[in-house]
């Protein structure tokens, strides 16, 4: 963009006049809420970025990692879990039983 | 607020395509903001005049021009600069509203013959208080290029572009323009 102010068929421009043309008008303070909400209603605004989605491309590869590590540790343990070697198992016929005979009363004399 | 001659000079261009770059990518609020307040007053200003003072419509269409332009950026090729852009869409918009059959408009008919300037006159006259009306009494076609020239900052060569006619005619009738306005001015001005 340029002016032609100067060119030679520009001679009858007004100093003057060109400074109050362009002195700024401004619109009312609520037209600039009222287009936020119509540009978020029609989608091409979000909702600021630290809501949405928090810090920066490598803070976001961490967070991936992260999980990606916290999935295998489970799955690790889980395989660890199924292949380790069973208990011993205790049969009933060895645990001792105590003759159920009810409180036994001894007498001192 | 300073013509878009500036633009390149100040970066303001570059600055304006990384905003508009983040509105894209990211939906970003506060990116169109800054965009929002680099460039209304300049395309209120404009839209405003071209409709003659009526505020409110004027407020409508800078907010139908935002919209259609945000809807389109990623369009935008950025071989102008993004405010010429915007008051393109503006400039539409507006005579959009112009042509609707309810609106009545009082057009001035185009004069031949300018009268002679007083001299000195101009600072005798308060230029803010009658230049609006100035300008409202314009034909609409000569508003628009007086507009595009000597607020936006347009060569008669964009003009011609955006308008659909020739560099000569936006030189002939920003002359003419510009004479009508200083004649009225002049005429409402005291002895």
């Amino acid at each position: 963009m340029s002016h032609d102010h100067h060119d030679p068929n520009n001679h009858d421009g007004d100093p003057e006049l060109q400074a109050a043309l362009r002195r700024d008008l401004t619109p009312g303070d609520l037209l600039e809420e009222r287009l936020v909400r119509a540009l978020k209603a029609r989608g091409i605004l979000h909702p600021p970025r630290s809501l949405k989605r928090s810090g920066t491309l490598a803070g976001r590869l961490v967070k991936i990692a992260a999980v990606l590590l916290l999935f295998l540790s489970g799955l690790a343990v889980g395989h660890w879990t199924a292949k380790r070697p069973e208990p011993p198992v205790v049969r009933e016929s060895h645990v001792l039983r105590q003759p159920v005979s009810g409180p036994r009363q001894v007498y001192w004399f | 607020m300073p013509a878009d001659a500036q633009h390149g000079q100040d970066g303001q261009h570059g600055q304006d395509e990384e905003l508009a770059g983040r509105v894209l990518r990211d939906g970003s609020e506060e990116a169109f903001r800054a965009l929002y307040r680099r460039h209304t007053p300049a395309l209120y200003s404009f839209v405003l005049r071209l409709l003659g003072g009526a505020e409110r419509d004027a407020e409508d269409i800078v907010q139908d021009t935002w919209i259609r332009a945000m809807e389109r950026l990623s369009g935008f090729r950025w071989e102008a600069s993004f405010r010429t852009w915007l008051c393109g869409i503006g400039l539409n918009r507006a005579r959009e509203v112009l042509r609707k059959p309810g609106r009545a408009r009082e057009e001035a008919a185009p004069e031949t013959e300018p009268a002679p300037e007083i001299p000195g006159t101009a600072e005798r006259i308060d230029l803010e208080m009658d230049l609006e009306e100035a300008i409202r009494r314009l034909p609409g076609g000569y508003r628009e290029i007086l507009l595009l020239h000597d607020l936006l900052g347009l060569t008669h060569e964009e003009i011609a572009r955006e308008l659909g006619i020739t560099a000569g005619t936006s030189r002939s009738q920003l002359h003419f323009a510009r004479r009508t306005v200083r004649r009225h001015l002049t005429a409402g001005s005291p002895p």
